[in-house]
């Protein structure tokens, strides 16, 4: 082992972003759309101060459970979406309200879209290894026991590593 | 083996994910990630292994043979 590097993430890429979608089951990706389903107004109970209330479940684009009513108002009977919402610095933030669970959204998703967002970096780091590594390199996705999982870029047997581009 | 590992936590605390190289010669593992690193997003921590300075010296004294 040489060196270790811990580095945060942002959503920058939205292809990634619709990959991450694509590994769950019972997501679907919801292009253009402004609003995303929550409990539609404000309590002022929970906000971590990153999101005005006037900006809540309005978004650009969303992503909802599977086969879920496509709502232009907020329907409280009906699953909560993760809005996706365009950052002034070009990054995506994604918003979702987890009251009741996000009416089952949060247990595909995660609470906090920690289960999304972990899809969303093995993805993304799959993206720019891609453009990044050389002839006689290989990607291959080692899950772990714990649920994380390993991306190990390794020279292929038998062939002469070019290094990276 | 030369071994670049993207490490993504089940649960990513601050939404962090960890690059750790294995069997590269000393600075080398610095070139071979740097692009990824900054593509990947902002560090906020590195740690130079014990590997690290073991094969610079290990560099140096063959060129000194």
């Amino acid at each position: 082992m040489s060196h270790v590097t811990r580095i945060k993430m942002k959503i920058k890429s939205l292809d990634a972003l619709k990959a991450a979608v694509a590994r769950f089951e019972n997501l679907e990706w919801r292009e253009g759309k402004k609003t995303h389903n929550w409990w539609g107004r404000f309590q002022g109970d929970y906000n971590d101060g990153t999101i005005r209330p006037d900006q809540m479940g309005k978004c650009d684009h969303a992503i909802a459970l599977t086969g879920s009513p496509w709502l232009d108002h907020a329907d409280r009977s009906q699953p909560y979406e993760v809005g996706v919402c365009a950052e002034p610095d070009g990054t995506w933030r994604l918003q979702l309200d987890f009251y009741s669970g996000g009416r089952g959204l949060c247990s595909v998703v995660g609470e906090k879209c920690q289960k999304l967002k972990h899809a969303y970096a093995l993805e993304y780091a799959k993206e720019k290894l891609s453009t990044q590594i050389g002839a006689g390199w290989r990607v291959t996705e080692v899950p772990q026991e714990d649920g994380s999982v390993n991306l190990e870029v390794s020279e292929s047997a038998g062939s002469i590593a070019a290094g990276w581009r | 083996m030369r071994k670049i590992i993207v490490h993504v936590p089940a649960d990513p605390e601050e939404d962090t994910v960890t690059v750790t190289t294995e069997g590269f010669d000393g600075p080398a593992c610095l070139e071979a990630t740097a692009e990824l690193e900054r593509a990947l997003g902002d560090t906020v921590a590195e740690e130079r292994t014990p590997e690290f300075y073991e094969r610079q010296d290990d560099i140096r004294l063959a060129q000194e043979r």
